[in-house]
């Protein structure tokens, strides 16, 4: 659906997109996930035909969307992080006003447009101002909005920023639905975690480029691979310490106040396998899990920012605790 | 289809028709303009009535024409740019331009529908004047005629000077400056060429003294007020008011003009509609081509478009291949080293300062 082939774009010497290859299946919901200024919205822009280009394709639906910018937009639908409002206009009006934009008669168009702020949930607000709506209501109008003209490919940059969580619930509501009725979707965000209950696939883009992309599904199993557990005893965490480490399958064990992290090497049986190893060592287990791997631990990885850590005084690696020595070897 | 298309009221300028509509704004603004021109009107008025008792002087009531003309040439020169100043710098601080551009509807007919709407006002602030200036015209027996050529001359140079103030609204990022830069611009049109042209009078008249030919005295000079509203509405109203214009001046300096110039003169008010239009036409050209975010691709569009039809398809299966392989192992190629080998600690940093963040 979404094609993007070695898209570059210079803002001066600043270098926003640096060959950016990115591909979406029809019926996708893409998350689009970066820090600020990493190129999300430029990409956005330019799929739009808002934004020149320096080099590189883009695809939509098999059409040239950099040359033909006339063709694409009646394909894609856009709502900007910003939804800029007009003074003095109702809801019905607004969608009455953009869908005479793209050439459709009011009375042709009134039932869809009924259909649209139903879906949208602002059925009761027709006759509303538009200026005069919340910003979550303003938000779903927008989509509504970019609807009007049943595009294909829906773009909606930072959806969910300023709204509060039942705004966002509901935004999110309208997104799952969407993408049951088949439309396909990019959506950026910094909200991670929603990313990934609304979204099929994730991409990650850093400096202008995409750092990975795939199926959330993929990217979570391989992660899940890769959590580390948590373990929570009632008797004394340093005795069981001291059995997971004789465990050869076991590395960076890591304990705080209450709790014991550790990784494992092995796939479920090795995990049934410690279990039953502590339960038969005596330790006093309360607690046992896998952590949950979220969109940003992954992100955090991935682009390796740094975002404020704890102090060291609130972590200790069991190796410090234990002896202070240098027991690599022993993992 | 195309015909029912261009039949349909312009999307924009019904959009602005029902902002417009509701916002307090316009009625003040014609409040305004209405008290100034009966500020002007009054005391004018009273000074024919009172001077000589029992008896009006109907004459002296066309010295209102000229006058009132001339305010409602300033008022409309002056309230033009501030109208259009935020047609599109407004959009843009609104943030609505982007939406607006991504809809089908060219950058042309975003500008003619801001146009119009701009035109509508000065329309509204014509008709409203319509009683007082009527008063002039009727007492001072003048034709119908003249009010609608009047109409029609101030609706065009309005639309000139509308079409400027949306061109620097287009390429300015706030609505003042955009109202300064377009006070410069028409400021120019119309002290500027009446200055060039006095400059190039002079000129010629000191060189030709010599030359002893007085046939170039004017030489293409008169052209440069072609494109000055001041000069068009002026000349209508002097006409009116003395019956004689510019024509007239022509005829009497026959001898003195190129024969292309005179014949100019002759037509001066359709000539200089014309030039006037071609300025319009000139400058929404411009302030299209500024709001256009993919400018400069019509040529190349063409010749990728007959390219890219044939080729489209294997276009499209190369790139689905291409980004499939880059998509398929993501971890291997294109994620860091850290995301496979992370130590224990930084994800349980992150997770825990994702815990406390929530």
């Amino acid at each position: 659906m979404l094609t993007i082939n070695h898209l570059c774009k210079r803002y001066g010497k600043f270098t926003a997109l640096n060959d950016l290859n990115l591909h979406i299946d029809r019926g996708e919901v893409f998350g689009f996930i970066g820090p600020n200024g990493a190129g999300k919205t430029t990409t956005m822009r330019i799929v739009c035909g808002l934004l020149k280009a320096n080099s590189g394709e883009v695809y939509v639906d098999g059409i040239d969307a950099l040359n033909c910018s006339s063709a694409i937009k009646r394909k894609v639908g856009y709502v900007p992080d910003f939804f800029g409002v007009y003074d003095n206009l109702k809801v019905i009006e607004y969608m009455d006003f953009f869908a005479s934009m793209y050439g459709y008669d009011k009375n042709d168009i009134r039932e869809t447009i009924y259909g649209l702020l139903e879906l949208v949930n602002l059925s009761d607000k027709q006759d509303s101002f538009v200026d005069g709506l919340s910003r979550g209501m303003k938000q779903r109008l927008c989509v509504a909005r970019a609807l009007i003209h049943d595009p294909e490919l829906l773009i909606l940059d930072e959806p969910a920023s300023g709204l509060d969580p039942r705004a966002r619930y509901e935004l999110k509501e309208i997104l799952r639905n969407l993408g049951d009725m088949g439309k396909t979707i990019l959506i950026s965000s910094h909200i991670l975690p929603e990313l990934g209950e609304m979204c099929t696939s994730i991409g990650i883009m850093e400096k202008g480029r995409l750092v990975t992309s795939g199926k959330v599904d993929d990217i979570n199993d391989k992660m899940h691979g890769e959590a580390p557990i948590h373990i929570r005893t009632l008797s004394d965490m340093n005795e069981a310490v001291i059995i997971l480490k004789e465990m050869p399958n076991i590395s960076d064990i890591s304990m705080n106040e209450d709790e014991i992290i550790a990784k494992i090497n092995g796939d479920d049986e090795a995990v049934a396998n410690l279990i039953s190893n502590l339960i038969s060592r005596n330790v006093k287990l309360i607690g046992f899990e896998k952590e949950q791997v979220n969109l940003e631990t992954l992100f955090l990885d991935l682009t390796g920012n740094k975002e404020p850590k704890k102090g060291p005084d609130d972590f200790l690696s069991a190796d410090q605790i234990m002896n202070g020595g240098d027991n690599s070897g022993e993992n | 289809m195309e015909k029912i298309k261009s039949l349909r009221i312009n999307p924009i300028l019904n959009k602005e028709l029902i902002v417009n509509s509701r916002s307090i704004k316009i009625s003040i603004q014609l409040a305004l303009y209405n008290l100034i021109l009966m500020l002007i009107a009054l005391p004018i008025f009273q000074g024919i009535v009172s001077s000589d008792i029992g008896r009006i002087d109907y004459v002296s009531v066309m010295q209102i024409y000229p006058i009132l003309a001339a305010v409602q040439c300033a008022v409309i020169c002056l309230a033009i740019p501030i109208f259009t100043a935020s047609s599109i710098a407004g959009e843009r601080e609104r943030q609505t331009l982007d939406v607006l551009l991504t809809t089908p509807v060219s950058t042309m007919s975003i500008i003619r529908g801001k146009l119009l709407s701009a035109m509508f006002s000065v329309l509204l602030y014509v008709i409203c004047s319509l009683p007082i200036m009527s008063v002039a015209f009727i007492f001072g027996g003048m034709s119908w005629l003249s009010i609608i050529k009047f109409i029609i001359l101030v609706l065009v140079a309005s639309a000139l000077a509308g079409s400027i103030g949306i061109f620097c609204s287009s390429i300015t990022k706030k609505t003042i400056s955009s109202i300064i830069l377009a006070f410069v611009i028409i400021g120019v049109l119309i002290f500027g060429s009446i200055t060039l042209f006095s400059l190039i009078i002079g000129i010629i008249e000191y060189t030709t003294s010599y030359l002893n030919s007085s046939k170039y005295k004017f030489f293409f000079a008169p052209f440069l007020l072609l494109g000055n509203p001041a000069v068009l509405i002026a000349n209508q109203v002097i006409t009116d008011f003395t019956g004689i214009g510019i024509k007239d001046v022509g005829k009497e300096i026959k001898s003195n003009l190129m024969p292309y110039v005179y014949f100019v003169t002759q037509f001066w008010t359709l000539f200089s509609i014309i030039v006037h239009l071609l300025l319009t036409k000139g400058f929404m050209k411009l302030a299209a081509r500024a709001i256009n975010p993919v400018k400069g691709k019509s040529k190349k569009n063409v010749l990728s478009d007959s390219r890219g039809n044939a080729n489209a398809k294997n276009i499209n299966q190369t790139n689905k291949m291409a980004a499939n392989a880059v998509n398929n192992n993501p971890n291997d190629n294109n994620m860091p080293d850290s995301f496979v080998n992370s130590s224990a600690d930084t994800v349980t940093d992150n997770a825990d300062s994702m815990g406390n963040d929530n």
